[in-house]
């Protein structure tokens, strides 16, 4: 059977081989309504009823029929006799074949293959130069007729070949790649859009009570509500229908550019059988006014409707109106169809969908080009087939932050997808099985909103699936439930800090995850899990990393001579972690002496003490504050080293000597046509003068760079190795300090004076030394990580030495260095309460 | 007879990990002797008892207390040896700043020169 080839990437790109599926057949009525309804005749109707329905195009007017198992049967028809009876049929304007991936084939299941559809439309993008003149020119030479173009793809254009073309629309594609003007082409090819629901109170935003049953598995939404709730930033769902008239979504200005790209109108309303739209926006931002709050409850809505096929242009131009109307995160809970998660035989598990070269455009231009230059967030759901995600190419693109699903024990949601390529998890629903070993879940799935009254998932009536009148849902799941609760966390996290580019989003994305299920999670040395990425996103984390980005910043648009500017980000760096260092042996040492003290007043409430006793002690606390004091002195040493690197680095010396040059030129100028020698110091002389005299001090700087690194190099990594060291024991003494102080407290201020009888004298004053008792548990939590700021930034020191000092690596850096200056402040702010 | 030196440690030694897991244990029973469950039980009790409670807590209290100024001193002692370098270090920084300010200086002074140098040999 033969082949047929399609490149993505161009000439040189990925090459995908499809072949024709022995046992589909593809049919267009030519009245486009579906063939059950058809007016067929009796034999095609006798034909027909060997084959079942199996998937529907109906943006394109196809159904995909597939032969009917029937075991030990003989087949009354064939595909290709069915094909020639039914295009006999005055009814049916189209009978083609339906292709399948060629590896699928050589599968032993090879019935269970994913068809694929080709549409007789293709992608065309020409090289930057070609004239519009020219490309229209050979178009037509193909008898293509373009359907629209797309500026953001660069010179490209959709096009569509003559209807009857047929399979001959893959050798147009191979014969316009081959053309010197044409950069990228390929046919429209469709699949079946799988969404990723997978088959109660909110237990994912807060710790709650479901049946009965106390669930803590959360990603402590309630707790970031505290700092931001998604104002200002725009959410893009782009999924089925999504009802905008549900009383979540009904406050004014929530809704913004309502779009359906599949019939190209502003109304994005569901169609019949469509809730699973409504669900998910009600996940990211529903306004938790009466039945299910959303994780950015007062983010905006863009609802934009895409009834089309996996592969369709019009996922690109959803992505792009997305971008275009300002959306600042996108959610897509679809992808490629996947496999039965619980049944490791089904070919689809193998089969790799590659991005449509259009839509890898669409997501690179959101990345590029999305609020104003920033770049729009863009999440998709990893896949529910319990298979590999590297072969969903959407899932899988670099720019894009695939989220898997978790559920309400802290565990994998087995049927999710893993690999290297999901970056994050979100609490989702969860099924039990035996074969694979899997425990049954504890809730129905997420809550959330429901297309209204009985058209949805919840057909009201009961309390079984949801709210009585069937406006919510209790049961909603799958990746494509985790999708759109990242999308809100990505919202929140751009609520406190707009001024964040999409990459440093995923950056805090990462941050903020906790590490769940060390057991099962595989977790390799970058904390990375190829079944939760870097964790179960935790929203509250998330909003405090994101306001204190201002170093991230500040590293990232930080200038200078650009030869030097690498030793001036690190210097930034090392700079401003002594002083986190040093911010951090003060609190060592006001929060030893408070804790010291507390205990002195512990032992002293149970037996006086002596004057020895409280000698000892006092000269146990002076000794260790003294060391504590003498460390200081070296940080600030070490503080003024990493300055001292970033001042010769920023030095401005260079570009005062360009302009001291230049000076110099015009005066020796004025002497020379005196002399009569002005022909030495003509303009391009005085310019090269002055370059020449500003690069060699710029030399000479990165030269003293260059042997300072070398003659102290080796020393520095001591230096940076040994604060690693000294973090580590501070992290470990500060964390004793404050648990005895937070102990001390907690029976001297709160439990003493509410079990004495005499009635509590001040009770606002009681409720805040309760409550300041309790957050310090999440202080002494929060200290574990600060060693991996010296890490990082010994790590980052390395790079420099080996000239491989990346933007990334900065950037990590940079959110490393901001946790351990929060970590400082709270440190602080614990001492002083 | 002539000591050798000893090498400069480049990591913590096996030793000191001891000594942090021992100190991380008396840190955990020094917070657990102080808990408010056996403050409250203790002070229930005869004096010659919580006398003697008291006593065995302020040595806990003394041994780690001992433990973690050794921890740190040792972490110190360590950074100190590098002090000489990063010192030499700031020198070399400052002096090649120097040096480039000297150039600048060196032209503006030229520069200066040069413009009555110039006026004079208009005047001749």
């Amino acid at each position: 059977m033969p082949e047929l080839t399609v490149r993505y990437g161009g000439r040189n790109g990925r090459a995908v081989r499809f072949a024709l599926s022995p046992g589909m057949v593809v049919v267009r009525t030519r009245n486009r309504a579906p063939l059950v309804r058809a007016l067929v005749s009796a034999r095609s109707r006798e034909v027909l009823d060997s084959f079942e329905r199996h998937a529907a195009f109906p943006e394109h007017g196809v159904e995909v029929l597939r032969l009917r198992p029937v075991p030990g049967a003989p087949r009354m028809v064939d595909r290709d006799a069915a094909r020639e009876l039914l295009r006999r049929d005055p009814a049916v304007e189209f009978a083609g074949c339906a292709l399948v991936s060629a590896s699928s084939l050589r599968h032993p299941n090879a019935a269970l293959a994913e068809p694929v559809v080709y549409t007789e439309n293709l992608f065309v993008a020409f090289r930057e130069g070609t004239p519009p003149a020219r490309a229209r020119a050979l178009l037509q030479d193909y008898g293509l007729r373009v359907r629209r173009t797309l500026p953001w793809a660069g010179h490209a254009y959709a096009v569509s070949a003559p209807r009857g073309t047929g399979v001959a629309v893959f050798e147009i594609a191979g014969a316009l790649l081959d053309r010197p003007e044409v950069e990228l082409c390929h046919p429209e090819l469709v699949r079946r859009r799988l969404f990723r629901r997978a088959f109660a109170p909110q237990w994912h935003l807060r710790s709650a009570r479901v049946n009965g049953v106390r669930i803590d598995a959360h990603v402590d939404a309630a707790g970031a509500w505290r700092a931001a709730r998604g104002e200002g930033v725009t959410i893009a769902i782009i999924d089925e229908g999504i009802d905008i008239d549900h009383e979540e979504f009904a406050r004014r200005g929530k809704i913004v550019a309502p779009r359906d790209v599949t019939h190209g109108h502003d109304d994005p309303r569901p169609g019949r059988g469509e809730a699973h739209g409504t669900a998910c926006a009600g996940i990211a931002c529903a306004e938790g006014r009466a039945g299910a709050s959303g994780v950015a409850p007062a983010a905006r809505l863009m609802p934009i409707r895409m009834a089309s096929g996996i592969g369709s242009f019009d996922e690109a131009t959803a992505l792009v109106w997305a971008v275009d109307h300002a959306a600042d995160v996108i959610s897509c809970s679809w992808g490629p169809p996947d496999g039965q998660w619980w049944n490791p035989d089904d070919p689809t598990h193998g089969e790799e969908v590659p991005l449509p070269d259009y839509t890898r455009l669409a997501i690179e231009y959101a990345a590029s080009r999305g609020r104003k230059g920033r770049g729009a967030v863009v999440c998709f759901a990893a896949g529910n087939g319990n298979e590999p995600v590297e072969h969903d190419g959407y899932a899988s693109h670099p720019h894009v932050v695939a989220v898997a699903a978790c559920n309400d024990r802290s565990t994998r949601s087995v049927y999710s997808d893993h690999g290297a390529a999901i970056w994050c998890a979100f609490p989702s629903n969860d099924y039990s099985s035996d074969a694979l070993g899997h425990p049954p879940p504890r809730t129905p799935g997420i809550w959330t909103t429901d297309v209204t009254g009985n058209a949805g998932y919840n057909p009201g009536g009961g309390l079984t699936r949801g709210d009585r009148e069937g406006d919510y849902t209790s049961g909603f799941g799958g990746t494509s439930s985790a999708c759109p609760g990242v999308a809100g966390v990505a919202a929140l996290v751009l609520a406190r800090n707009p001024r964040l580019r999409a990459r440093d989003v995923r950056e805090v994305i990462r941050r903020c995850c906790d590490r769940i299920d060390e057991a099962g999670g595989e977790y390799d040395e970058d904390g990375h899990s190829r079944y939760y990425g870097y964790g179960r996103v935790n929203a509250r984390r998330a909003v405090s990393i994101a306001a204190r980005f201002v170093l991230v910043f500040a590293l990232a648009m930080s200038g200078g001579c650009a030869a030097t500017a690498e030793y001036g980000e690190l210097g930034k760096a090392g700079a401003a972690y002594a002083a986190a260092v040093e911010k951090l042996l003060v609190a060592d040492a006001e929060l030893h002496a408070d804790a010291s003290s507390e205990r002195l007043l512990q032992n002293d409430a149970l037996a006086n003490l002596t004057d020895a006793q409280y000698q000892r002690a006092t000269d146990d606390d002076r000794r260790l504050i003294a060391t504590l004091w003498v460390l200081r002195r070296h940080v600030r040493l070490t503080r003024e080293y990493f300055v001292r690197l970033g001042d010769v680095a920023g030095d401005r010396t260079a570009s005062k000597v360009d302009d001291t040059t230049a000076a110099l030129a015009r005066e020796l100028r004025g002497l020379g046509e005196r002399l009569e020698e002005s022909a030495l110091l003509d303009a391009d002389g005085r310019k090269a003068l002055g370059a020449l005299a500003a690069v060699g001090v710029s030399s000479a700087l990165r030269g003293a760079l260059a042997r300072e690194l070398r003659a102290h190099g080796d020393a520095i990594r001591r230096e940076l190795a040994l604060q690693r060291t000294l973090l580590d024991a501070l992290a470990a003494h500060l964390g004793a300090s404050l648990s005895a102080v937070t102990q001390a407290r907690e029976h001297r201020l709160v439990r003493a004076p509410l079990l004495a009888e005499k009635p509590i004298s001040n009770a606002d004053r009681w409720v805040a030394q309760r409550r300041a008792v309790l957050l310090a548990d999440g202080a002494v939590a929060e200290l574990a990580a600060a060693s991996e700021a010296a890490a990082a930034l010994e790590s980052a020191f390395e790079a420099l030495m080996q000239g491989r000092l990346t933007a990334d690596r900065l950037s990590a850096l940079g959110i490393e260095l901001q946790a351990l200056l929060d970590v400082a402040s709270i440190a602080l702010e614990e001492g002083e309460r | 007879m002539t000591r050798r030196r000893r090498p400069a440690r480049r990591e913590v030694a096996p030793a000191a990990v001891t000594r942090r897991e021992l100190l991380a244990e008396l840190r955990d029973l020094e917070l657990a002797l102080h808990a408010p469950a056996v403050q409250a039980r203790f002070e229930k009790q005869p004096p010659e008892v919580r006398q003697r409670f008291v006593e065995d807590r302020l040595e806990i209290s003394h041994y780690v207390a001992l433990l973690a100024h050794a921890e740190l001193a040792d972490i110190q002692g360590q950074l100190a040896r590098l002090e000489p370098e990063l010192r030499d270090g700031i020198a070399r920084l400052s002096s090649a700043l120097d040096a480039a300010a000297r150039t600048a200086a060196i032209l503006n002074a030229l520069t200066s020169l040069l413009g009555p140098l110039a006026r004079v040999l208009a005047l001749a």
